[in-house]
């Protein structure tokens, strides 16, 4: 007669992220109470999403298209773009600690230093800020985040699978800021340097490039997808990335 | 510059602990992934400390690199002081770890009042902008005009930012709030100011709504919003029944007439507009429009020529018709591009004052190669038996060539356009 365990119901590890995200949360919404003014940039956003005229942003180029993208949407459903988008930032910004202690668990056996990252990150004052406005960064740090909690579990035990969401995720950091393009090549490179860093087998290389691969593959599978969701112009999309990789190339030329 | 925004982006005490951190891994030899990866984000995003960046907002992923080595940086010391310490020793590193943490959460716990000036003065805004139908804020401040924008409803657009008001400016300021009450029945003007400026624009003719502390630093600490007070408008002639241009008399633009935005128009002395028919700055002329009147090819004489990829709005401010009455407007036009034009009435009061606008008709047209006719019926506005309404055609985009602009009235009347003083 077989013998089960009494059912876990509440992983403690499970309830001490839920902990960790609702401290997040709670200390980003009592900020946001004391100081609801919507930035500049937010504004510009929300008279996007909203379609008006922004002859008055005349110092704001084209954009990544993600964050645009869902604030439109949220438009388009009803929601207003404002609320949505600070609502969005807010939880979104509040899994990042939740991310920061998972990623710093992956490196580290120590469990005071895992949940201690991620009480860092919940009151890091530039974070919180970046939460509780309508902008851009949370989102990105969010994308990235997860990119590093992806590379991070796959690192090691060379698991392919991880390798290529952190493909996905890192395509969707580079849709919401195009900086977030300078991490293809640095993590392709990480990843295939693997071999230096964890010991250089030859089932090892095999893994690497097997990885690189992946996530390379992941990255532009999840960038054609993203901009057919968000039905925004690839060739468009290309555009706006060669004008911001010839903007870096004009400040290496000096 | 950028450096401080570097270190900044962190949090001065998080960054000084991550560079600490840095060291320790470094000297204890942390070859994990740990290292590398943190390394990797710290070169990846901290270049941009190259060149100049003016937010700590582009840096903000270094928090993520700078926790993690933090988090690195800790756990090796601990181990360092577990082999070479007493064992109580690590609780000393857990605790200097919690005291920068606490010292992140009192950074947080910080109340600014002043952080909803903006909110506050559109509230002001609002409330005084509900007596006019349409009021509009010249943004002077750099900052607060599409906040308020956002926050009143009342349409903003920018003005020039003036480091100090001074009795010139603030003449400057009305000539420009004056300009734009020709199309707005309220015009208010954003500033950044203090109290010793504050007279400088009370004397030419404006009336402070709102003056909210924006920082605890002395100087031109004020938000200020100061509504235009229109002086009375000298009379002028009834419009007749029958008004014709055919464009052939012409008129120089006022070189003179001051304008809220550049304008390289204004320096070309050959630019002619109808007798009588001016720009209005108040109502959008951009720097990069052309209103020229000029023989054209594809007419038998001159035409008025409106070009521009933004608003540009000429009106007829000597030429007033009653409002208790209708008028039907026609004109030929032809556009060389794919154009948008409106036909606008302004309304004032008896007294000349400013009581709103409206759009009488839209003329949406394409690329066509021969003039074709347009007409529209100008309807006194429901609510209104006094008072004039002025005539403006604005393009909100595209090059649109104008001729035999012709108005009759009151709407019924028989009396056939005939070529009569130019408007």
């Amino acid at each position: 007669m077989m013998c089960h365990a009494p059912h876990k119901f509440f992983d403690r590890t499970l309830l001490v992220a839920s902990g960790l995200f609702l401290f997040a949360l709670a200390v980003r919404a009592t900020i946001l109470c004391f100081e609801p003014q919507i930035s500049r940039d937010g504004m510009y956003y929300y008279f996007q999403a909203i379609g008006a005229d922004l002859e008055d942003f005349p110092e704001y180029g084209a954009q990544a298209p993600l964050f645009p993208g869902i604030l439109k949407a949220f438009h388009h459903c009803g929601i207003s773009p404002l609320y949505g988008g600070f609502a969005l930032n807010l939880i979104v910004g509040s899994l990042i600690p939740v991310l920061l202690a998972r990623i710093v668990r992956e490196l580290s056996p120590s469990e005071f230093w895992c949940w201690g990252a991620g009480m860092l990150a919940a009151v890091h004052p530039n974070l919180v800020d970046a939460s509780i406005k309508l902008e851009r960064e949370t989102l990105y740090v969010f994308f990235t985040a997860l990119m590093l909690l992806a590379l991070v579990r796959g690192y090691v035990p060379g698991r392919l699978l991880d390798f290529g969401l952190a493909g996905i995720a890192g395509a969707a950091a580079a849709a919401t800021r195009f900086e977030g393009w300078e991490a293809l090549p640095m993590i392709s490179l990480l990843v295939l340097i693997r071999p230096l860093v964890i010991g250089a087998e030859k089932e090892t290389r095999r893994t690497s490039l097997l990885g690189a691969a992946c996530f390379v593959c992941g990255w532009f599978l999840s960038s054609a997808l993203l901009l057919a969701v968000l039905r925004f112009p690839a060739a468009r999309y290309v555009s706006l990335l060669w004008s911001y990789i010839a903007k870096l190339q004009r400040f290496f030329r000096g | 510059m950028s450096w401080y925004f570097f270190i900044a982006s962190g949090f001065e005490p998080v960054t000084i602990a991550a560079a600490l951190m840095l060291v320790v891994c470094l000297l204890s030899g942390n070859r994990r992934l740990m290292l590398p990866l943190a390394m990797l984000l710290a070169v990846m995003y901290g270049w941009r400390a190259l060149y100049v960046v003016h937010s700590k907002r582009y840096f903000i992923i270094l928090v993520v690199a700078m926790i993690v080595v933090i988090a690195a940086g800790g756990e090796r010391l601990e181990a360092l002081a577990k082999k070479h310490l007493p064992e109580y020793s690590k609780y000393f590193i857990r605790g200097l770890f919690c005291i920068l943490t606490a010292i992140c959460l009192l950074k947080l716990v910080r109340i600014n009042p002043y952080q909803d000036f903006i909110i506050r003065a559109a509230a002001s805004v609002k409330a005084d902008a509900a007596k006019f139908s349409s009021p509009i804020v010249i943004d002077c401040s750099k900052h607060g005009g599409r906040a308020i924008e956002f926050y009143s409803g009342v349409k903003a657009v920018g003005g020039k930012y003036l480091p100090v008001i001074s009795e010139a400016e603030a003449e400057a300021m009305a000539d420009t709030a004056s300009n734009y009450s020709r199309s707005h029945d309220a015009v208010y003007i954003a500033v950044l100011d203090n109290k010793a400026e504050a007279p400088n624009l009370e004397r030419n003719g404006f009336v402070r709504i709102a003056s909210f502390r924006r920082t605890r630093k002395p100087g031109r600490d004020l938000f200020s919003v100061y509504r235009y007070q229109q002086s009375g408008r000298s009379a002028v002639s009834d419009a007749p029944v029958i008004e014709h241009s055919d464009m052939e008399q012409c008129l120089p633009v006022p070189v003179s007439a001051p304008s809220p935005r550049r304008s390289n128009m204004l320096d070309d002395p050959a630019i002619r507009l109808p007798a009588g028919w001016v720009p209005n700055f108040g109502d959008g002329f951009a720097a990069d429009a052309h209103a020229v009147l000029r023989p054209e090819t594809a007419w038998s004489g001159q035409a008025l020529r409106l070009s521009g990829k933004k608003l540009l709005t000429v009106f007829c401010p000597s030429r007033r018709y009653p409002a208790s009455q209708e008028y039907r407007i026609s004109f030929r036009y032809m556009a060389r591009e794919l154009s948008r034009i409106r036909v606008k009435a302004y309304c004032y009061d008896d007294a000349g004052k400013m009581r709103g606008q409206f759009t009488v008709s839209t003329v949406k047209a394409e690329r066509m190669s021969a003039p074709v006719e347009f007409s529209c019926r100008l309807k006194k506005p429901g609510n209104v038996s006094s008072g004039h309404s002025v005539l403006a055609i604005c393009l909100d985009y595209g090059d649109v060539l104008l001729d035999d602009l012709t108005i009759r009235g009151p709407c019924g009347g028989t009396s056939a356009a005939g070529s009569g003083p130019g408007i």
